[in-house]
């Protein structure tokens, strides 16, 4: 038994002096992340695109814009399973600050698990935004156990203050694990 | 009753068939009452062939050897000098010893002139006085054959023996026959070979037995080193007397243990850096900050896999060096005790005569 003992000691301190990183380089907001998923800016993505949660606990996701420029609208619809997620609020993030207030306004189809995110500035020849940032905070509550999926519809868009369409090159998708 | 009736009887034809045995009758008889003691034993062989005429035994000295084997030895010698039919009547030690006793006088008699007297006084004409010395397995046989007439040394033989002490017995039947100047009996010499054979046989057999012995005691001792060196390297070298590779062996294992701690510490350090920069590049949300911190991390994580790489070759080492100790300390096994002939060598010492430092070369000579 002390020999059973000792060589465990020893296959310990190997085992430990073994253990290594494989991490996964997967920031939502990495432009060469996003661009291995097919999306480049301007885009409309999840930050942070995982998380892992328990029944009953609140996720927290930003909607950010990637790279956007002279945006003065945004209508973002983000599409997730009414059966294993519930949005218990929504936030204004801080992209859209600075000029007129800004008008910010959700509508959530618990049905059919559609979150409709509305934001503008009032009033003709208004502000515009660009750069990174965040749009708006989403606070999720798992309903179910295991993978949820959510994502940005392509239905999303975004308009200048002239109100033209900027054409957007990526839709992120998100997911929450849940035990 | 019957045994002075047979001795009378057999005297009495021994005077008639041999003058020179009247001789001795009558010197007897002169000095002491032989028939009261029995003493004298008579050979029954054809009187020419017989060369001395009286002859007493006295008990062998002894060094080495009890009393009694002492007395043993006295004995066998006197039956196998009966055996050689050269002496008319012998006095053997038993007798001798009452004689003395009767006499009163002192038994210790170890000078030739003291063996003499006594012969004297025992009324022969000859005295063998015997020294048997045991000495470190060789045994030393030394017979004098003293003529008391002439008062000295008529003849002397001295034997060296190396055997089984059961083959002492057969050698002194040898000598007893030498030293009458008569050619040893074959059945003797066959003896001789037989019991030399059989010490042979005996010998072998016991150098077999110690040699498995010793190569028990050898496997054990090798046993206990692999054991103690593979809890603790160099133990089981300074277990066997090897206190040079003991420490060697500890030494290299403790070096290799530092440098195992210190690549430990290495990898540990970037390991804990990795992870507080990839906890950074996940939280991070501006693209600059996220492509630097995504450079770095990889930086770091190299540096983890190389700190880690390093651990194990140390680890490894260290392993090795453990094995090649435990190894060793099983084949090396204790140390044997060095023979003479080993002892050369050189070595550096100082001559506090010159008061100089000196290189000497040494060499044993036994």
């Amino acid at each position: 038994m002390p020999w059973i003992k000792r060589y465990s000691i020893i296959f310990c301190f190997w085992a430990i002096s073994c253990e290594l990183h494989d991490p996964i380089f997967d920031n939502s907001l990495d432009l060469e992340v996003a661009a291995e998923k097919g999306i480049y800016p301007p885009a409309l993505v999840f930050f942070p695109n995982k998380a892992e949660a328990t029944i009953g606990d609140t996720v927290e996701v930003e909607v950010y814009a990637m790279e956007i420029k002279n945006v003065g609208m945004a209508q973002i619809e983000v599409h997730y399973d009414p059966a294993k997620l519930t949005v218990t609020s929504v936030a204004q993030g801080s992209l859209f600050q600075g000029g007129n207030q800004p008008f910010f306004i959700t509508e959530n189809d618990i049905n059919n698990g559609v979150l409709t995110i509305f934001i503008t500035y009032l009033g003709p020849g208004g502000n515009s935004i660009g750069g990174t940032g965040d749009i708006a905070l989403i606070h999720f509550k798992p309903r179910s156990t295991g993978n949820t999926e959510f994502r940005i519809s392509q239905e999303s868009i975004l308009l200048d203050p002239d109100a033209n369409t900027i054409t957007l090159n990526g839709y992120g998708k998100g997911m929450i694990d849940a035990q | 009753m019957k045994s002075v009736w047979k001795y009378c009887i057999c005297l009495c034809l021994f005077i008639a068939a041999n003058p020179t045995a009247q001789t001795i009758y009558q010197s007897a008889f002169a000095s002491l009452n032989y028939n009261n003691y029995g003493l004298l034993n008579l050979a029954q062989t054809p009187v020419q062939n017989r060369i001395y005429t009286t002859l007493a035994v006295l008990e062998f000295e002894v060094e080495g050897l009890s009393k009694l084997e002492g007395q043993a030895l006295t004995d066998r010698f006197t039956s196998e000098l009966e055996k050689t039919q050269s002496i008319e009547a012998i006095v053997n030690r038993e007798k001798v010893s009452e004689i003395m006793d009767e006499l009163e006088t002192e038994r210790a008699c170890k000078t030739d002139s003291c063996a003499i007297v006594l012969g004297s006084m025992l009324g022969v004409d000859y005295v063998v006085k015997g020294t048997v010395i045991s000495e470190v397995g060789w045994f030393t046989l030394e017979f004098d054959l003293l003529s008391v007439e002439k008062k000295d040394v008529v003849e002397n033989r001295k034997s060296f023996y190396n055997g089984d002490p059961n083959g002492l017995i057969t050698e002194i039947g040898l000598v007893a026959w030498n030293l009458v100047n008569k050619v040893s009996p074959v059945e003797l010499l066959r003896e001789k070979e037989e019991k030399a054979r059989e010490a042979i046989r005996l010998a072998e057999e016991r150098a077999e037995a110690a040699r498995i012995a010793a190569a028990k005691k050898l496997r054990q001792a090798k046993l206990n080193a692999l054991l103690r060196s593979s809890i603790i390297p160099g133990w089981g070298q300074f277990y066997s007397g090897r206190k040079t590779s003991g420490w060697a062996w500890l030494g290299s294992e403790l070096a290799i243990g530092t440098l195992a701690i210190v690549s430990y510490t290495q990898y540990n350090n970037v390991y804990s850096d990795f992870e507080d920069v990839y906890t950074d590049y996940n939280t991070a949300t501006d693209h600059a900050e996220i492509a630097a911190l995504k450079v770095k991390a990889k930086k770091v994580l190299d540096e983890e896999y190389a700190a880690n790489d390093q651990l194990k070759m140390v680890a490894y080492a260290g392993g090795a060096v453990w094995i090649a100790n435990m190894i060793h300390a099983y084949i090396a096994g204790p140390i044997q005790a060095e023979t003479a002939y080993q002892k050369v060598g050189f070595d550096f010492v100082f001559d506090p005569d010159l008061k100089t430092p000196q290189l000497r070369f040494y060499i044993a000579l036994d």
